[in-house]
């Protein structure tokens, strides 16, 4: 009896001081109203939460910013990267709004749209701060070899011979995949069934085995896939053509005369509450790691295009993203 | 003899004492992940992974590696001796090892476990070496129709898990599949049972869920029985004799660990299927094709070394198309993976030849990593095994407290905590009414992929089910899988015709 009550009450108390200790929740006390807007510096340690797991894409970008930063000693503070994954991003961002205030940013991408527009998010847009937007990454078209398909053209011709027959997978319902295929079917004027699958490697291993003609994904994870002809590139949707990976012969859609542009786009978010000052100074912060050459050089090896705006750019560009997400999400679900 | 160039190659990278300094960090910290109820390999791989910053590749990757196939083992630990499976690969080992520990046999299970491990993992490395650019294109054979059947034929493995009462079984199984469809649907995106609850979007993940009913009840339901019994360790338990399995031990176990060791290799090759699933299936087989299946459950040696080989090879698998394809083989290689890009290493068809020493190095460093594992093995075992005789109030404190921290690791989030939690409270009740585990988080693991793959494969079949089932591959396992699920009582019936007749006669 008395070995009984010693063991449960051994675990009661080790259960509720450590519960204690991990729902405490970081305590960030909001940063001291500085009277100047000139010359705002951090005071306190920064976390900059990516809501995807560490080796993900976000995850790799913000990273890479962050040892950038360390690199040249750019910033006074420690920046610490802190993975929420759950929910695409989801999860991370209602952390960010959640906790707020001037030490806290976040990493966007297609997801930062995505989710609140097809109303898979409790946040809206009103919820943040835009700091800055740091670069596109576009999506690549890829057939199997098994599809007979070298061009766009071929794929426009065989659509229009056989409705109904032609499959693009891409990663997620919705997602920048789902969207460039509603490009692709507006602008080509075919139809196309959309696959969604669970990520950008599945996408890769079932193009690549055949059970799929066609597939979006991002370029940087083809491997080498491409030049040992396991797969067809067949257009990216950038502004100018890349090299890497194999992909210098693959002509942008501008080049073939479509506007299929779509590209993610990614920046740095925080909460609504931050102040201006704070904003400002990221800003500038991270418009110095754009310039550096480690940046230009990492955005070079994942293919994505260098766009820099800073806070007021991007507040007002801001607009245009979310009208053009909301423009094919309501597509995408029409269609379903 | 090129084959053996590389190797060689291999190997003298390897010999690179700092090379070989983080194989052994990462080998022992596998294990103790892997031990540790709350930590699973890829949230140990994903802790761990910031410290490979600025590493050499091969040593970082060597490291990573380690960790993985040694929390292969690491888990089996916690699964023998106090029944708590230390991660999910382990599930398996603790249905025959938990009760082999009790009557007395835990220093045997423990030995089996570790020499199944080391087994199912060198011989699966002899095979990536070997296989390796074949077995690249078996990896995308696989559509997802192939994985619908795949998926149909582990969840057949529910009957052999049920204990007997094959209702209680279908009740678990039936909990684990609607839990499974918890979340954002894969294919439309639809929101289902998620009552707006954010971190429900994605669904719950296995791995909380099993720390819950298997960690959480376990010790809550240990503490409040009024036997208390603890494994009484006799002082000649602890020699280094009894840590060898028996000749007949090994007599019984020898084809399961060849078909395990298989089975968990090819298993793990598949993109998205890994050394979990491996571990379902082995079991499953291995209970059907023993002569003394029906004593499975009991404490049978091969119900711990079937899942044991085969989640040590499916491993080694997974690595497989992550190196030549740049498509991960299991949750753990996702991560992997992203440290190979890290290390500026471009996975996929030419790794092997633009950076011989990274791939070859890395695959001999299974090889040593085993036998590191090996040599772990016997010199620790006997203090696994000791502990055992602390004093069950205070190792059921230490654990819980591990379980809450790993909860918490999976996400930085009290969410998790509160899934293992809840689930802990079902694992109890479960437990009180004598129904089954395992088939409830073998179901959650299945249900989601095998609802995905189907709808997968009806969209590219553009709506034609009979198209889908009549493919080559597809029609194959989903006979083997209605011949596992029928095929006993298929056999007694034709007995008891055979019998008639000669009555009759």
């Amino acid at each position: 009896m008395k070995k009984r009550i010693l063991s449960l009450l051994c675990i009661a108390v080790l259960c509720m001081s450590l519960m204690a200790g991990c729902g405490g929740g970081t305590q960030n006390s909001a940063a001291p109203e500085s009277g100047n807007t000139e010359g705002w510096v951090p005071t306190e340690d920064i976390e900059l939460t990516v809501g995807n797991d560490a080796g993900g894409g976000a995850d790799l970008f913000a990273r890479k910013m962050v040892e950038i930063i360390g690199k040249y000693d750019m910033c006074p503070v420690n920046i610490t990267v802190v993975n929420k994954p759950g929910s695409s991003h989801v999860v991370g961002f209602t952390y960010l709004v959640e906790t707020g205030g001037d030490y806290n940013m976040n990493v966007v991408s297609s997801s930062f749209y995505a989710q609140p527009i097809s109303g898979n998010s409790p946040l809206t847009f009103d919820d943040f701060s835009y700091v800055a937007l740091v670069a596109k990454d576009p999506s690549l078209l890829i057939a199997s070899n098994n599809s007979g398909f070298e061009t766009l053209d071929d794929i426009i011709a065989y659509a229009k011979e056989n409705p109904g027959a032609l499959m693009l997978g891409g990663s997620s319902a919705i997602s920048d995949d789902a969207i460039l295929c509603e490009q692709i079917k507006q602008q080509c004027g075919i139809d196309i069934t959309y696959v969604a699958m669970e990520a950008g490697s599945d996408v890769l291993a079932n193009v690549m085995g055949g059970h799929v003609q066609l597939g979006a994904m991002s370029p940087a994870e083809i491997g080498d896939n491409l030049a040992a002809g396991n797969l067809k590139a067949i257009a990216i949707s950038a502004d100018d053509r890349f090299e890497e990976f194999g992909l210098g012969d693959v002509p942008t859609f501008k080049e073939l005369g479509y506007e299929i542009d779509h590209q993610q786009h990614r920046g740095f978010v925080m909460a609504a509450d931050a102040s201006p000052e704070a904003v400002r100074y990221f800003s500038d912060l991270i418009e110095q790691v754009y310039n550096t050459e480690e940046w230009q050089q990492f955005m070079e090896d994942n293919c994505m295009t260098g766009f820099f705006m800073d806070c007021d750019e991007y507040s007002e560009y801001n607009q245009e993203l979310i009208d053009t997400y909301t423009e094919f999400i309501a597509m995408i679900q029409e269609n379903q | 003899m090129e084959l053996l160039h590389n190797i060689a190659t291999g190997f003298s990278v390897c010999a690179d004492p700092i090379v070989l300094l983080y194989c052994f960090i990462g080998v022992v910290s596998g294990v103790v992940i892997g031990a540790l109820p709350g930590l699973g390999p890829s949230t140990g791989i994903a802790i761990l992974l910031p410290l490979t910053y600025g590493m050499e590749p091969v040593a970082g990757i060597v490291m990573l590696a380690g960790i993985y196939y040694g929390a292969m083992y690491g888990g089996s630990i916690t699964s023998i001796l106090i029944n708590t499976p230390g991660e999910s690969a382990a599930v398996m080992t603790a249905l025959d090892g938990y009760p082999m520990a009790v009557k007395g046999r835990p220093a045997q299970a423990m030995g089996m476990a570790a020499y199944a491990s080391i087994i199912g993992g060198t011989a699966s490395a002899v095979l990536f070496m070997l296989l390796a650019p074949v077995i690249a294109e078996f990896a995308l054979v696989f559509s997802p129709a192939e994985y619908f059947a795949l998926m149909v034929m582990g969840l057949t493995a529910i009957s052999g898990m049920s204990g007997g009462n094959a209702f209680k079984g279908f009740v678990a199984a039936g909990l684990g599949l609607f839990v499974s469809t918890i979340g954002l649907d894969a294919i439309m995106g639809t929101q289902r049972f998620v009552f707006g609850i954010v971190h429900l979007y994605g669904g719950i993940d296995f791995v909380p869920v099993a720390m819950g009913l298997f960690g959480i009840a376990e010790i809550i339901s240990s503490s409040a029985e009024e036997s208390g019994e603890q494994i009484k360790l006799g002082p000649d338990d602890l020699k280094f004799r009894k840590m060898f399995p028996t000749k007949e031990d090994w007599r019984w176990s020898a084809p399961h660990i060849l078909r395990g060791t298989l089975l968990g290799f090819f298993v793990g090759v598949l993109p998205g299927a890994g050394a979990t699933i491996a571990s379902f299936l082995s079991y499953d087989l291995a209970k059907k094709t023993s002569k003394r299946g029906e004593l499975f459950g009991t404490g049978v040696i091969e119900g711990v070394a079937a899942p044991e080989s085969a989640n040590n090879a499916a491993s080694m698998g997974a690595m497989v198309p992550m190196l030549t394809l740049g498509v991960p083989g299991s949750g753990s290689t996702t991560v992997m993976m992203g440290a190979l890009l890290m290390f500026g290493m471009t996975p996929g068809p030419f790794l092997f030849e633009k950076e011989p020493e990274f791939a070859w190095g890395l695959i001999a460093s299974l090889f040593i990593g085993n036998l590191i594992l090996l040599l772990l093995v016997i010199g620790a075992l006997p203090l696994f095994v000791s502990i055992l005789k602390v004093r069950p109030a205070i190792l059921n404190g230490v654990v819980m407290g591990f379980i809450i921290f790993g909860a918490y690791a999976l996400g930085n989030d009290v969410f998790y905590i509160g899934v293992a939690g809840f689930f802990g409270a079902l694992g109890f009740i479960f437990k009180k009414l004598k129904i089954p585990a395992p088939p409830m988080v073998l179901a959650i693991v299945l249900g989601y992929i095998t609802e995905t793959n189907l709808r997968q494969a009806m969209i590219l079949a553009q709506g034609n089910f009979i198209a889908v089932i009549s493919r080559p591959i597809t029609a194959v396992i989903l006979i083997i899988a209605l011949l596992l699920a029928f095929g006993s009582p298929i056999k007694s019936l034709i007995g008891r015709l055979m019998a008639h007749r000669k009555a009759a006669a």
